[in-house]
This record gives structure tokens, sequence and C-alpha cells, in this order.
């Protein structure tokens, strides 16, 4: 019965699963959906599912997907009246936001003020401080190596050097001693430049035994802001997350209560709109946690929430962006059973996580009642070298969490893809270890624990062999 | 006015009060191609025809080799630098600088030859042996494909 007078038409400004995710979202609200398309995306599963397409450039997304002109002349020229730029890419930037309500385009995300604030690290930090949220031991931006390894000193090593404009895993160099710190140091300020165009850098101690888990938030226009629970995201690799799970129930009920607060304490210090996700680092020897960052954008593992919640988060995006309320309350919200995802990646494992482009030969996913497969790839489809690696997200719902693993073990097995190398087997590692089943894992474990066994049973394999 | 002629003339709006240095989309058989440079063709926003191959001279132009490939067989005795894997070929630390190798450049085993950019990752691939540059196979900003001959070098007696 609402009338859908501010939003018709949504340009999907990304490609990939999430293009096909939020295609699907707009139809379900009844919304006409435009994906933009790169060349290397013209006939793609999204490109397909949409009302029409819009070509913005070349393959390579610098000339493409990372134009904010191309996407907003893109908007207006199939008449769009809203933006949504999915995660990666123009996601978290405020100059897309700004492009867009200048031109009178409704972007799907937060305001550019949180936006900004939040992409800035160090601000973030700074306004997590203020709403009470800790934010563990850890500076602001440091003026050069010198003062690094005065803040350092006091903090004791390892250390993590974060870029300020960095996030997501990406920007960050663990350092283990005041000697590394100083030849490091003008290194990564260089890094941090030429990947985000900000050399700024701040210091955090690195946690040995830590968790990382997050907390989902969704905000509307009306003083609307509840929490959908959490996410444990402990599963890495360089800081990359390959199974989530939700909800963290390896936190006691206690700290999961005390991280929903500071996430909801954090959003309304935000103002915050849409969907974003609070990141946490739970510290497993002290039984604490500490704000890493807030992602002001959908995140890559938000259906494990949506299986737990019933709460269809990009359709929630939609509705907020079009000034209506949200569908729920946090009295509404309630977490029922479990659910994983397996980030199926495009990567030879044995050839050490190498993305492994190349033509889908043979592609069947598992189907079935609580199995759930966002995923853009199809038989025939070509993996581009131009773009990241993941093909698909496996999701799987159970009553618990062990039903869940074994429901999840089972869909992994039964998922046939040729043609490409794929990081199925290491998930069914991952699922299948005693360490993973007992909660017995930290963010390192994958690292430390699991690949070097499995290095180690390859080699003893094909020494039988 | 159609409601075609109302999307470009919203476009160029757009144009004219950003800072953008140009635009190139293309729907349906609407395309709009606007710039602020000086270009050899100039900016169109015109519908084309349905099916037509698209005109390739407005295309946003690539940046300029570093150097022209050659197309010769590596020497005899030189050594040749294949892809490591499938990806796209960069020549140049990044756009606008001179490429890390180029022929009649000395080279060490270590040196960086070029980058193989492959979904998001970018590895270096290294010289090898220390040696003359004598060949350049691929161009900057191509698709190679795994074990792709990118160099050869004449190896320095030592």
């Amino acid at each position: 019965m609402t009338s859908r007078t501010k939003i018709r038409r949504v340009l999907v400004a990304n490609r990939g699963e999430i293009a096909v995710r939020i295609v699907r979202a707009c139809r379900q609200e009844d919304l006409e959906a435009i994906v933009a398309a790169s060349e290397a995306d013209q006939d793609s599963l999204a490109a397909r599912l949409a009302t029409d397409v819009v070509h913005i450039g070349p393959a390579s997304p610098t000339q493409s997907y990372l134009r904010v002109e191309q996407i907003v002349a893109g908007a207006l020229l199939t008449c769009c009246d809203a933006v949504h730029p999915g995660y990666g890419f123009l996601s978290e930037r405020a100059d897309l936001a700004e492009a867009c309500a200048a031109n009178g385009l409704i972007f799907v995300g937060p305001c550019v003020d949180t936006i900004r604030r939040g992409g800035d690290k160090v601000e973030a930090r700074r306004v997590a401080r203020a709403a009470g949220v800790p934010t563990g031991a850890g500076s602001d931006a440091v003026g050069g190596a010198d003062a690094a390894l005065a803040i350092a000193d006091g903090i004791g090593y390892p250390i993590l050097l974060k870029a300020a404009a960095g996030g997501g895993g990406r920007g960050m160099v663990r350092i283990d001693s005041p000697g590394d710190l100083a030849v490091r140091f003008a290194t990564a300020s260089g890094e941090a430049d030429a990947a985000f165009g900000d050399g700024r850098l701040y210091v955090e101690r690195y946690v040995e035994n830590a968790r990382h888990v997050e907390v989902q938030l969704l905000g509307d226009h009306h003083g609307g802001l509840v929490h959908l629970g959490d996410r444990d995201c402990s599963t890495q690799r360089r800081f990359q997350k390959l199974v989530e799970e939700a909800p963290a129930t390896a936190l006691s009920g206690e700290l999961r209560h005390r991280l929903a607060d500071a996430a909801v304490a954090l959003g309304r210090a935000l103002d915050y709109r849409g969907a974003g996700t609070v990141e946490f680092l739970v510290d497993l020897d002290r039984h604490d946690f500490t704000f890493l960052e807030i992602n002001t954008r959908v995140q890559v593992e938000h259906p494990v929430t949506e299986m737990v919640t019933g709460v269809d988060i990009v359709r929630e995006q939609l509705r907020v962006a079009a000034g209506e309320r949200l569908s729920v309350s946090q009295d509404d919200v309630s977490i029922t059973g479990h659910a994983i995802e397996c980030r199926i990646n495009a990567e030879s494992v044995a050839g050490g996580f190498l993305p492994s482009p190349g033509t889908i030969t043979r592609w069947v996913p598992p189907a079935g009642d609580h199995i759930r497969v966002d995923s853009h790839a199809f038989a025939g489809y070509e993996v581009s070298p131009y773009y990241d690696s993941l093909i698909a997200k496996l999701i799987v719902r159970g009553a618990d969490r062990p039903d869940t693993i074994a429901a999840s073990l089972d869909a992994l097995d039964r998922f046939e893809i040729e043609g490409v190398e794929t990081t199925r087997d290491l998930q069914r590692a991952v699922l299948s270890h005693d360490d993973f089943r007992n909660e017995a894992i930290n963010t390192r474990w994958l690292e430390t624990t699991l690949l070097p066994s499995m290095t180690t049973a390859t080699a003893e394999e094909s020494t039988v062999g | 006015m159609s409601s075609a002629e109302e999307a470009i003339k919203r476009v160029v709006e757009a144009f004219e009060r950003s800072d953008w240095s140009e635009i190139d989309i293309r729907s349906g058989d609407l395309r709009v191609h606007l710039s602020t440079v000086a270009a050899q063709s100039p900016p169109t926003a015109v519908p084309i025809a349905a099916g037509r191959p698209e005109p390739d001279d407005a295309a946003a132009p690539e940046p300029d080799p570093p150097a022209t490939p050659s197309a010769a067989p590596p020497p005899t005795g030189a050594h040749v630098v294949v892809a490591p894997s499938p990806g796209i070929l960069w020549r140049s630390p990044e756009p606008g600088l001179p490429p890390f190798a180029d022929v009649g450049q000395t080279v060490d085993a270590s040196a960086t030859m070029c980058i193989i950019e492959v979904m998001k990752l970018m590895n270096h691939v290294k010289a090898g042996v220390s040696g003359e540059v004598v060949a350049v196979y691929g161009e900057n900003g191509v698709v190679v494909h795994n074990g792709q001959a990118l160099f050869a070098i004449a190896p320095s007696s030592s």
C-alpha cells in the first residue's frame, strides 16, 4: 500500500553475484533494475535478469566500475532514480554518494558524512571511542616512524600498522619488533598512498588469539535502528574471510550482548541509515573485544544473517533508500537456527591460492530446502582475470551448529564445478576439522594449523602414491 | 521531446555542471560520448542504429605501450620469460611511468620485468637470468595466457 514515489528504477553499479542479488531484490520490491556492465560483463547473469543494461566501459575496473562519472551518467541515461553500489568498487566512496545527490539520484547507502567518517579508520575509531565503544590499544594517525615506535613501545609487540584509508583486510602490516617497524614504516606508508591515495598510518595492538565477530545494523530515516545479531568470520587467510557463520555461538551470551549494544551505540552516533556492519576483534585470552571498523555497505556474508533472521537485508536497503521505515523493529528480530557460508573462490589452494581464471565447463550447484547458492556463474561462464575470484557463496541453514556443519559438508560434496580450480575442498577440510567443530579456532587457525597440515597430508599422499 | 532526448539532455547537463573530463556510455541504441579534451572525433550524443558495429574511434585511448613489441622469435640461446599465470600484462609500475624493462636494457636476474594482474593480485615477474633484453612480446594492458612468452633475454656471459 506504500506508494513508491521516490524510487522506480535502480541502477545496479556492480557485477558478479552481488549484482544478481540486487536485481532479485529489486524485482521483489517491484522496482526495475538496470545493470551497469563493463565489456566483460555484457552477457552476465545479472545483465540477463535486468530490465535493461547500460555499458560503462572496458573490462578493466579503473575504466568502468570504478568511474563515478560513468556510473552517474549511466543512471541518468537509463532514467534511474537510485544507484545501488553493492560491495567493493565504489560502495564506500563518498564521492559517488555526493555525485548522486548532485544529480538528483538516491544513493542506496548511508549519508555522505557517515561514509566519510566510516571510511577514515582513524576517524571511525574516534567516533567509536566517543560512543563508549572500546577501541583497544592503538593510536590515531602517526606522524612518522619515530612516533609509531614510541606508541608501539607502550603497547608491546607484535603490532599492526594499518592504513587510515584501508579496511576490508587491505593495507595492514604485522610488525614484530622495533627494528622491523623502523624498516617497514616508510614502505607501508608509500603502499597506502599508492593504493588509497592516503599515506596516513595508525597503530593497533596485534591480538594473537582472537576471533573476528561482526554485528549487522539496519537504520532508517525515521530514527529506526536495529541490529540483526552477529556473525563469526574467524576462518580467514591473509585477513580475507573464507567461511562465515551466524550466530557467533563460540562467544558467551553476555559478550554477544555487549557487542550488539556497542554496535548500536556506534550506529546511533553515526545517525546510521541503510545496512552497515560493525566489526570487532574478540580477544579470547582477555574475554574482551575491541572495535575494528565499520563497513558502510552490504557485506559479502550478509546471507547468513538473512538465513537466521528471515530479514532480507538488500530489500531493507531499498526500502530505506525510498524513505520508508524498516519492516522490522528490534523486538521483531529473533535468531533461529544456525547458518554457514562458504565463499567458493576460483583459486588454486595447492598453488598458494593463485587465482584460477578460465571457463567453467561443468556447474551443478546443490539444491535443497535449507540451501542457498548466491552466484553469477553457470556452465560455459568465463571467470575473468579482471575481477576478484569469488564465483559462488554456498549458504546452508540448520537447526543448530552441528546440524549446519553436516548439511554444509553434504552440500559441498554435491557442488560440481569443473574447468577452474576452487577453494571447495579447502572449505570441506575446514568444516570436517575437529578444531572447527569444537569452536577451537581463531583468526590465525587456517594459516597456522589447517593449511600446514594439508600440505603435509598432500606430501605424504604423493610419497605413498 | 522524446524520452530518449530527455535522457540525453540530463546526461549533457550533468556533464556540463561537473568537473568530469570524459564520459562514454551506451544503452540499447543510445550512445553518449562527451569529452572536454579536444578529441580527434567530435563528442557525440547521437542514437546509433541498433545492430550496427560500434565505431571504434571514440573509445578511450589506452595508455601508450612503453615500446613496440617485437614479433621476431627469440634468438638462439636466449632466456624466455613467460607469464606465470593468465592475467593482464602491465609493463610499467603505473600508467605514465617508464617500463620496467625494454629492448637493449641490461637486467639482473632479480629484476622485475612486468606485472601480471590476475583477479586483483599483482604478480611481479622476475627476469630469472642476468643479461640484455633482446625482445619484448606483449603489449601493455593485454590479456596473456599461462606460459605465454613475454620477453627474451640474452644471458650475459660470466
